[in-house]
């Protein structure tokens, strides 16, 4: 098991087509300039597979093709020692990692297909808990529940983000992830996201539970246009509505500080 | 333990055509660091077996003293601090053993393989192995500061034969660094190719597998092992 590091993990979560993958790219970038000395590590556990485009990075290796290659190995009849098997998925996750100045990237991929790959995923997991480990700070951009990052990522995060939009689905999504999430003690802070809001007078109606409401976020035109040309998040000026809500949000958590 | 003699035999003619030297045994050992450590490729000087180069490793065993006399290192091509980039790699370990500590049967099999999974256990700061034992591939990355402070094959090998040392059974270790542009990489993999195949069929052997021996890849050797072992 990896030793207690002082790695701060944000992971990203709630119902698709909310606004995570940008968000988690507007954390990454935060993070970079507040931190440039730091290491951070971006990883795309969404299964849209969207983050590297908003990072304007590339994945040509995801985790899932470590799994699929393991389990071809293993239907070969080569299933290899504990140490191997472990020294295999360290090997191949280096490949999957592309580093970029102080920002690395790594995409797991879309989930495993029929049949259970219990083994496999823990060695992975715990390959990517070690190479967590080497960096200062973690953004995950997460699949809906936070029950899917456990199983698949990382067993606890240290921050939770939980991203609504103004719809009552949305806002009901992130509740139960919320509940869920408490019930298996699988982060130390939480806090609510909102963004995608069509009218800002809705905003003081919205019902996000008991959780802290960190910002609210207008509908941003300029994401919009980002997305149809396929621009990273880097192209959005600072002043967007979007950037600045992601920086109230990492602000209010105490991740950067303000100003 | 004539089992990998073809395999000696192999190496002494490439070592015959491609000489080594012997590098000085280190006076101060170098430090290790933490297991979980990574090198990030910024911090990299180089990888030895990078970028799809050749990266071999394996071992080979004996119990004949004229073959592995005493623990010394060889390096043919330049040392780490004489690598200006991304180098092809191999590291061949040669092992004498007390046969009589060995075991038979399926002991013998398990003991080879704790020997060989020593170089999971060493992490000498500043040089970050990493193996592919699907793809028989053993890169490893140097950190530029590491160099700076003077890692050299000479810390490396200390560091593994310390290692397989720790196995009651290894008595000598003769380690074999090889970084030469123009040795014959595929030569050397095609001999030791045959190490892992012995010990793979150790394995076959021992696990007494059902199956149709005609078919099976492993036949040859398996007929040599059993010969060897005197089963045949």
């Amino acid at each position: 098991m990896m030793e207690k590091s002082n790695t701060i993990i944000l992971a990203f979560v709630g119902k698709g087509g909310v606004g995570k993958t940008s968000l988690s790219a507007a954390a990454v970038r935060l993070l970079s300039k507040a931190y440039p000395d730091k290491r951070i590590l971006a990883i795309d556990a969404d299964p849209a597979v969207g983050l590297a485009t908003a990072l304007g990075t590339d994945a040509s290796l995801t985790v899932d093709d470590i799994r699929k290659a393991f389990v071809a190995q293993a239907k070969k009849g080569n299933t290899g020692a504990a140490v191997e098997l472990l020294g295999e998925a360290k090997y191949r996750m280096f490949d999957a990692v592309a580093e970029n100045g102080n920002v690395s990237f790594l995409a797991i991929g879309r989930p495993e297909g029929a049949g259970c790959y219990c083994k496999v995923n823990a060695y992975l997991k715990e390959i990517i808990s070690m190479l967590a480990g080497n960096y200062d700070y973690v953004v995950i951009d997460g699949e809906a529940g936070i029950e899917h990052v456990n199983r698949r990522v990382m067993e606890k995060v240290t921050h939770l983000l939980l991203i609504s939009d103004a719809s009552r689905k949305g806002l009901q999504v992130i509740k139960t992830i919320h509940a869920v999430a408490k019930e298996m003690v699988m982060f130390e802070k939480a806090g609510v996201i909102i963004n995608r809001i069509p009218d800002m007078s809705l905003a003081e109606n919205l019902d996000a539970g008991a959780t802290e409401i960190l910002s609210l976020i207008p509908d941003d035109s300029g994401v919009a246009m980002n997305d149809a040309t396929g621009e990273s998040i880097y192209s959005l000026p600072e002043s967007s509505p979007l950037m600045q809500g992601a920086k109230e949000a990492l602000v209010k958590l105490g991740v950067i500080q303000g100003n | 333990m004539k089992l990998y003699d073809e395999c000696f035999a192999g190496l002494h003619e490439i070592l015959k055509k491609n000489p080594a030297k012997k590098l000085v045994w280190p006076a101060v050992k170098w430090n290790g660091t933490d297991k979980n450590k990574i090198i990030f490729q910024s911090d990299a000087a180089f990888e030895l077996g990078g970028a799809n180069l050749p990266a071999i490793s394996s071992v080979a065993f004996t119990d004949d003293p004229d073959l592995v006399p005493a623990d010394e290192i060889l390096l043919i091509g330049n040392d780490l601090a004489d690598l200006n980039g991304d180098s092809p790699f191999a590291r061949i370990a040669m092992i004498r053993v007390n046969e009589d500590e060995m075991g038979t049967g399926e002991r013998l099999y398990q003991t080879i393989r704790r020997i060989e999974y020593a170089r999971y256990h060493i992490h000498p700061e500043g040089y970050m192995m990493r193996i592919s034992a699907f793809t028989h591939r053993e890169a490893a990355r140097v950190a530029r500061d590491a160099l700076a402070k003077g890692l050299s094959f000479a810390h490396v090998g200390a560091f593994l034969i310390e290692e397989y040392k720790k196995q009651p059974q290894v008595e000598a270790v003769k380690l074999l660094f090889v970084t030469a542009d123009g040795f014959p990489y595929d030569t050397l993999e095609k001999v030791m190719e045959k190490s892992e195949s012995i010990t793979t069929a150790l394995d076959h052997i021992m696990r007494d597998i059902k199956m149709d021996c005609r078919t099976c890849s492993l036949k040859t050797v398996c007929d040599e092992v059993e010969a060897l072992c005197g089963k045949a």
